[in-house]
């Protein structure tokens, strides 16, 4: 069965200018966020996970690519109040205590978002309160100002006010990061419930591997301002074809494991502002060979809706094996080809 | 004008209570002269003994207890001009500075939310005002305008935005990116909206704290124009102008330390006064309670 895909990023890329130097801090990505679906984003810091998340969004002027959201085009939010149909793609900030405005009673925050449809006090009040209860607080705090609560609190009203405006995808940025262990886990079960009941989407960014593993069907790795591998999660998890996705999976702690130190990655992230010839991943990586200098790998698949940007994948990895021939040159495939659907 | 630039982090709405911050003995004077001050000018007809403008007495009495003050050269009560004067440098004060206020705020906040051209343009402006002394620039004003008291509060108002202006561009450029103005554009309020009704709220707060403290300059620069007769003219009973009288006739004490003892204690309890608006405002110190403050 295919569900609808809700959200399509095309080819989104983002520069900025530092140093009067151009960066391009997201090169080229594509994603798809299908209704009831969690996807997550991951990477390490710097690579880029953020400046795509408010790209997508629209906060950040996009350098090039399509975002599309039911059908329609997402627009760079403007001076003017956002268009109606916009506002369905919405984001959730990692600081629950830079979200909400201090000065305001958390009920009128809320309300912010409430279509214009919806008129009248009594109404909307009571449709604030009901968002309230969706996100397990009770419908009375809506006259609290943001500091009387918790940091989870707080994020599970950041999660009401996204709400209010009945998103179709939610871009939440580290939504948890910031939280206490325990917290963490409940705000994310939150969100996955939230998708699975409103058949939303959501694109669930983190740099922390154990929280996407728990809630995202599929999952995307960034590298560098590109996705390097995307798959089920489960896939992407048990037989990583990429060597960056193997590096972050070693770094994950885990118990009943023998005190051994992950395989760390050699050097830092580069510069986005001069990325390395060739494989943007070649200057640290444990299994660079010579061609990986001179071909930049497109994403290209590994199995059933897995993809990988690597031109040894599916040759070394433990995956099946799709009989291509080790190609130096990358591959131009077909759109459809590139996003298989994936099977629920 | 450096102590309240910038706190990053939104002040959190704390209603004013009887904090830690009021209870500190600096806070207390600040609040007592200042009341006091405020009734003496609301009730100075009632409370002075005598006109301060009727020429009553003999010239340079001495302080006693028929004139507690002694009396002037042209034999007027000092007391009551000291206790008169309180009408003209108060309000004057307070108009003064809501007055440098607005337009300080509104050309900070236009220039911090717009950015880029109009924002370099509107801060070397506000260099170029920074660049001369207070005093000094608004007696250039005042000399081009016509030296009356008028003119002395247009000079201040004219010297005094500045810095109202550039607080108020530095807390609106912090607000400006903050995640709550983001997520409520995302929203979909309008850029203009998100300036009225999330960030100068937030913004509120230290430039009110900023307004007490200046409100003790308003007086000195006022008295200080004054004073340089280009402020009041002379049968006012405005304390610079007295104190000027003081330093002419300097055999006799009295005629000027007494209006320069008012403006000494009404500048220091603004001066407290903003110091601990400013502690009670910031959550930082609102619970701590340290002897001084910065």
């Amino acid at each position: 069965m295919t569900t609808q895909t809700l959200l399509e990023v095309r080819d989104l890329s983002v520069d900025y200018v530092r140093d009067r130097q151009l960066v391009t801090a997201v090169a080229g990505v594509d994603l798809d966020v299908r209704a009831g679906e969690v996807v997550g984003l991951v990477g390490e810091s710097g690579c880029g996970k953020s400046t795509l998340a408010r790209a997508v969004v629209g906060l950040l002027p996009r350098a090039g690519g399509t975002v599309t959201l039911d059908g329609r085009p997402a627009r760079e939010v403007g001076r003017s109040a956002r268009p109606v149909h916009d506002r369905r793609l919405q984001m959730i900030f990692q600081d629950p205590y830079a979200s909400l405005n201090p000065r305001r009673r958390v009920g009128r925050q809320i309300a912010d978002g409430l279509p214009h449809s919806l008129t009248g006090p009594a109404a909307r009040s009571a449709r604030v309160g009901d968002l309230l209860v969706a996100v397990g607080l009770d419908p009375e705090v809506a006259g609290r100002y943001p500091h009387e609560f918790s940091g989870g609190q707080r994020q599970r009203i950041a999660i009401a006010r996204t709400l209010a405006a009945e998103p179709s995808v939610i871009v939440a940025d580290e939504a948890v990061s910031a939280l206490d262990a325990s917290t963490q886990a409940q705000v994310a079960d939150l969100l996955l419930d939230l998708v699975r009941s409103l058949g939303m989407g959501l694109l669930f960014i983190s740099h922390d591997l154990s929280v996407v593993r728990r809630i995202a069907d599929r999952v995307a790795v960034m590298y560098l301002g590109r996705i390097v591998e995307s798959g089920p999660t489960a896939q992407v998890w048990d037989r990583p074809q990429h060597p960056y996705t193997s590096a972050l999976m070693a770094a994950v702690p885990r118990l009943g494991r023998d005190a051994e130190l992950p395989r760390a990655l050699t050097g830092e992230v580069p510069d986005p502002a001069s990325p390395p010839e060739g494989c943007r991943f070649s200057t640290r990586c444990p299994r660079v060979a010579a061609p990986c200098h001179v071909d930049d790998p497109v994403l290209l698949p590994v199995g059933t809706g897995h993809l990988a940007a690597c031109l040894l994948a599916g040759a070394t990895g433990a995956g099946p094996d799709d009989g291509r021939p080790l190609s130096l040159t990358p591959r131009t495939l077909p759109a459809d080809d590139r996003h298989p659907t994936r099977k629920s | 004008m450096s102590a309240v630039t910038a706190p990053a982090a939104p002040v959190p709405a704390r209603r004013l209570r009887i904090g830690p911050a009021w209870r500190r003995p600096l806070a207390l004077v600040g609040v007592t002269v200042a009341l006091g001050w405020v009734v003496l000018a609301a009730f100075a007809p009632w409370i002075a003994p005598a006109d301060p403008l009727a020429q009553e007495a003999a010239r340079f009495l001495p302080p006693s207890a028929e004139h507690l003050m002694g009396t002037d050269g042209l034999g007027r009560d000092v007391l009551s001009r000291v206790v008169h004067g309180a009408r003209i440098s108060i309000p004057l004060a307070f108009m003064l500075v809501a007055l440098s206020l607005v337009f300080g705020a509104v050309v900070g906040a236009v220039s911090g939310y717009v950015g880029g051209k109009l924002d370099e343009v509107l801060m070397r402006v506000v260099d170029l005002f920074f660049a001369f002394p207070a005093i000094i620039l608004s007696m250039a004003v005042v000399a081009a305008l016509g030296p009356n008291l008028r003119n002395a509060v247009l000079a201040i108002v004219v010297v005094s935005w500045p810095v109202y202006a550039r607080v108020t561009r530095s807390l609106v450029l912090s607000l400006r990116n903050s995640e709550f103005v983001a997520s409520s554009r995302l929203l979909g309020i309008s850029s203009i909206r998100a300036l009225v009704r999330e960030i100068l709220p937030n913004v509120a707060g230290p430039v009110l704290v900023l307004a007490t403290l200046e409100l003790g300059n308003a007086v000195l620069l006022l008295s200080g124009l004054s004073f340089l007769g280009l402020g009041a003219v002379p049968p006012t009973p405005e304390w610079g102008a007295m104190v000027s009288e003081g330093a002419r006739t300097f055999g006799f004490w009295w005629v000027g330390v007494f209006p320069g003892l008012a403006i000494l204690s009404i500048v220091l309890a603004f001066n407290f006064l903003g110091d601990s608006l400013r502690d009670a405002l910031d959550p930082r110190t609102a619970r701590a309670t340290r002897g001084t403050s910065a």
